[in-house]
């Protein structure tokens, strides 16, 4: 996965599923993709405790199953930043295919 | 796979020797528990946690970087939280109070005189005042009367409420250093910036006091759910 596209895909789970957990964004994004992207190696807390700390995401904990549940989601500057990240996103894949030629340049 | 009590007992007691703080603690024994919900009955308890450790975490050894990663980014969020409490005194509309207190400050030290030693005294018990709070937060969070684990947020709160404290032991070394720990330079400084330390001296402790009020109701809401 590309620097800085699990965040992108972090704060659009949280814009479309308003509050999640980690286990859940994790089984949301493999049920997405049909198992081709697998969140692995520890990246999905530590980014998701980069974005509590920048101020996109708030939390919140629930006592589920007599266990407390930690559950993220978007705060009004996270909201905000969806929208660019996912713009930026769009431009860089754009980019991108245009530079493998995996599809001709639209004029 | 559904856990029965003496598995979930097992999986706690490896989490608690294997992780420091109690917010990791906690996300991890969710996840893992939520994890073994959707896993088959075919395998082990241990192999299958495991198994979810090392898929989801990138094995045991790395829940200790998950840990860093989470310390760093909760002391920056409270340095940040720390630092624009301690700002909000010079905007509006806390700025009014900030004008308030320096002009009272001024007048006592303008119209009364006051003995260099007891300036002093008054700078010590600012910066004394917040690193109280340490063990009344200890207290709340249960360290006391509870067996709780440390929280990611412990060290950070205790570094800023002893700030002040520490900003007035360095000046102290300072003084003495330069041999004028009878503070009687104090009385010949100009009231105007003899306020301005007085004043910064209670906004910062007002931010500290403010931040710790903001880390009970976090502490309340816990041990509510529990």
């Amino acid at each position: 996965m590309l620097k800085g596209t699990l965040q992108t895909i972090i704060l659009k789970l949280l814009e479309d599923n308003s509050q999640m957990y980690g286990y859940e964004i994790t089984q949301k994004v493999k049920e997405v993709t049909a198992g081709e992207f697998i969140l692995t190696e520890g990246a999905l807390y530590p980014a998701l405790h980069k974005l509590e700390a920048d101020g996109m995401l708030e939390t919140f904990t629930e006592v589920v199953d007599s266990r407390v549940r930690k559950y993220y989601r978007l705060t009004e500057q996270g909201g905000k930043e969806v929208t660019d990240k996912l713009n930026e996103a769009q431009v860089f894949i754009e980019q991108l295919q245009l530079l493998l030629n995996l599809k001709p340049a639209v004029k | 796979m559904k856990p029965g009590p003496q598995q979930k007992q097992q999986l706690q007691e490896y989490l608690r020797k294997g992780l420091k703080y109690r917010e990791t603690y906690e996300e991890v024994y969710d996840h893992i528990l939520a994890a073994l919900a959707y896993k088959p009955e075919t395998s082990t308890f241990n192999s299958t946690v495991n198994e979810i450790i090392r898929d989801d975490f990138g094995g045991s050894k790395n829940l200790w970087r998950i840990e860093e990663s989470f310390r760093k980014s909760v002391a920056k969020d409270m340095s940040k939280q720390f630092w624009q409490l301690f700002s909000a005194y010079l905007k509006f509309p806390l700025v009014v109070y900030t004008a308030i207190i320096s002009a009272i400050v001024y007048y006592i030290i303008y119209n009364i005189n006051v003995q260099p030693v007891a300036f002093e005294r008054i700078f010590i018990l600012f910066a004394f005042l917040p690193a109280l709070l340490v063990p009344v937060r200890y207290y709340k969070i249960g360290y006391i009367f509870k067996d709780t684990k440390k929280s990611v947020r412990d060290n950070i709160f205790i570094w800023i409420a002893q700030f002040p404290l520490r900003l007035c032991i360095c000046s102290n070394m300072l003084l003495l250093i330069y041999h004028k720990a009878d503070f009687s330079f104090l009385g010949s400084l100009e009231p105007l910036i003899l306020t301005i330390i007085i004043v910064a001296e209670i906004t910062l402790s007002l931010a500290v006091i403010k931040l710790s009020s903001a880390e009970f109701k976090i502490i309340k809401s816990l041990t509510h759910q529990q």
